[in-house]
């Protein structure tokens, strides 16, 4: 009954692509149906992160290039900042109401992903929370409005130095100072590039 | 017969729970814990590849090669698992936001493995089926009982509504992993006594 090893093996490698292809085959099947519900999903969640900004407005533009890529994709500011992306809200007679800014700071959990809005007059809209991974109790209460609305109608001019202009989180000041420089240096660069921003196609 | 379909079902709620008596998948049940509807939303993801890998194994039973079946185990779960995660990204994306990292984890949980190993690859598909309903049962219960004992005391509330008042200042030690290890410690202490308890009595009788 002792069969060829090299038979063998090329057996089992048959046996084994089988079921490989066969889950390989289920997995792009479920993907391709549930691709659009995703890309909905992440766009609803978008919006919705961004009207909480602006609930006066009532559209977004990406702000995009002369190759239509987004403006400041991924762009890193230092190691622990980056841009995600800027949009540009409007409101229902298309009037400018501001810029919002998409980007990351690495707190002391992981990288805290936020977004504000940037008036025109070069104050603060406000600040949300995206996403963090901080300390339950702790850091975690970064997304609370007890914390972020301190930023509201901020004037970017400010310095943003946790326990001078921003208080910060009790026993939190990794995070309070992670997002204070976040959006400080974030906003220090678009309103460096700002002209970019304005490319009208 | 009925009887034993009704052994299958119930043994994974004590007797061989997977969490407290057999301390398997700890990782998952001490991470997830910290809130109640988290630990229902993990069990909810445990229950859906738990039960459809050991349907498809078990179905596939004859057709698998000893030496291979670790591998096609493997492949079996964490397709399911991926499956898993396109449907919650697609459906429920607040679930999948709050559980995060432990879906595709659940793709190394060793009950799953474990019960596919030791009855799916043996059994017929109905009794399979029990024995993924009994085992991700005594799972949830487990992570559940966890999970109350943590969010009352770490947090003040239940299921998110605050049910000590405002006056009390929640332990928050409790939402952080040192509180899971004292909480599963403690419960697996109590559910010990109790079951010695009652085999003495069986004893005695």
């Amino acid at each position: 009954m002792k069969q060829n090893p090299a038979k063998q093996i090329i057996k089992l490698g048959l046996v084994l692509s089988t079921y490989c292809i066969v889950a390989g085959l289920a997995l792009s099947m479920t993907y391709s149906v549930t691709l659009p519900q995703i890309q909905y999903q992440q766009k609803k969640a978008t919006e919705e992160s961004m009207k909480s900004i602006y609930p006066d407005a009532t559209s977004f533009e990406l702000c995009t290039n002369e190759q239509d890529a987004p403006v400041f994709h991924n762009q890193m500011i230092d190691s622990c900042i980056s841009i995600d992306c800027i949009y540009k809200g409007f409101s229902i007679d298309e009037t400018f109401l501001g810029y919002l800014v998409k980007g990351s700071s690495l707190g002391y959990g992981g990288p805290i992903l936020f977004i504000y809005g940037l008036n025109p007059d070069e104050t603060i809209h406000s600040v949300s929370i995206v996403e963090h991974s901080e300390t339950p109790g702790l850091g975690a209460n970064v997304a609370k409005s007890s914390f972020l609305d301190q930023f509201q109608g901020k004037p970017i001019a400010d310095c943003f130095v946790v326990k001078q202009d921003v208080t910060p989180i009790t026993a939190s000041t990794i995070t309070s100072k992670a997002l204070s420089e976040g959006i400080k240096k974030s906003v220090s660069f678009v309103v460096e590039h700002i002209s970019e921003l304005n490319n009208e196609i | 017969m009925k009887s034993n379909f009704k052994n299958l079902l119930t043994k994974g709620l004590i007797k061989e729970n997977p969490v407290f008596v057999l301390m398997l998948g700890l990782c998952s049940v001490l991470a997830v814990s910290v809130s109640v509807v988290n630990a229902l939303g993990m069990t909810l993801a445990f229950t859906f590849v738990t039960i459809l890998s050991e349907i498809t194994i078990s179905i596939l039973r004859k057709w698998i090669p000893k030496s291979l079946r670790i591998p096609i185990f493997i492949v079996v779960i964490a397709s399911f698992v991926t499956i898993l995660q396109f449907l919650l990204q697609a459906y429920l994306p607040s679930l999948n936001k709050a559980l995060g990292i432990f879906i595709p984890l659940i793709v190394v949980n060793c009950i799953i493995i474990g019960r596919i190993e030791s009855f799916a690859s043996k059994k017929p598909v109905f009794e399979s089926i029990l024995d993924g309903l009994g085992i991700s049962l005594g799972y949830g219960i487990a992570i559940v009982c966890i999970a109350i004992v943590r969010e009352i005391l770490g947090n003040g509330t239940i299921l998110g509504f605050p049910i000590l008042g405002s006056s009390y200042e929640p332990a928050l030690m409790f939402i952080l992993p040192p509180g899971a290890f004292l909480v599963i410690g403690i419960e697996i202490g109590i559910m010990n006594h109790i079951t010695k308890k009652a085999s003495r009595k069986g004893v005695a009788r």
